[in-house]
């Protein structure tokens, strides 16, 4: 069976961010904490901020990881947040290797906070399967910053290495 | 679904496109100009993608 496309972009979004966490691992600490002008805040921060906002975008479209997240407003450790990675890893998985999620019929957004009297907001589903991978691109793009910023490595996360790594692009035999 | 899976190529050709518009968005705050939304949200609004429930 062909996997579906949404399914493979949100994979690399996920392995990116792997990525990312594994990278960190090699960092000590008060690297972790660096930070760059123009970008969302430190390293540990931006990490925490990325997969908090995937349990959000996943509540969005009616799929609860984990509620609530841990607070983005304090420093988590890379433990903390590769763990609630692999939650949302599941739940990718769950949600879009199947055939019942339909990105175009509008569903009522229960996560977002609205005035007293307005009217709830309901939404088509591709739009939070699409901001999903923007968003992490944009923060990891932040990471990238900071890291180059402080002329530090960075890792390889675009979906050449991603096709490499899972055989998807290869030298012909 | 066709033009779903239109607009998923569309971004996961566009991958490159946000990493460096991303970078652009760095460039901008740093010398404090100003700079773009470029979310899912307004470009959902304008589509009518994303509206008040009835």
């Amino acid at each position: 069976m062909t996997t579906p496309p949404i399914l493979r972009q949100l994979r690399h979004d996920v392995w990116a961010t792997e990525k990312v966490i594994a990278h960190c691992r090699t960092l000590s600490d008060a690297q972790l904490d660096l930070t760059a002008p123009g970008t969302y805040g430190t390293i540990r921060r931006t990490l925490g901020h990325i997969v908090a906002a995937d349990t959000r975008y996943l509540a969005r479209i009616g799929q609860v990881v984990v509620e609530p997240p841990f607070r983005e407003d304090h420093d988590v450790s890379l433990d903390e947040i590769a763990a609630l990675l692999e939650k949302v890893k599941a739940a990718v998985e769950r949600v879009f290797a199947g055939k019942e999620f339909d990105p175009d019929r509008f569903v009522l957004d229960t996560v977002s906070q609205r005035a007293p009297g307005k009217p709830p907001i309901e939404m088509e589903p591709w739009m939070m399967v699409t901001q999903f991978p923007h968003h992490g691109s944009d923060h990891r793009a932040h990471i990238g910053t900071i890291l180059g910023a402080h002329g530090i490595e960075t890792p390889g996360l675009d979906v050449w290495a991603y096709g490499w790594e899972i055989g998807a692009i290869r030298e012909k035999r | 679904m066709t033009d779903f899976l239109l607009r998923q190529l569309r971004h996961g050709v566009w991958y490159h496109g946000i990493d460096h518009r991303s970078q652009i968005d760095t460039i901008l705050s740093t010398h404090g100009l100003e700079t773009l939304d470029l979310q899912m949200w307004p470009y959902a609004m304008e589509l009518g993608a994303s509206k008040e429930a009835k």
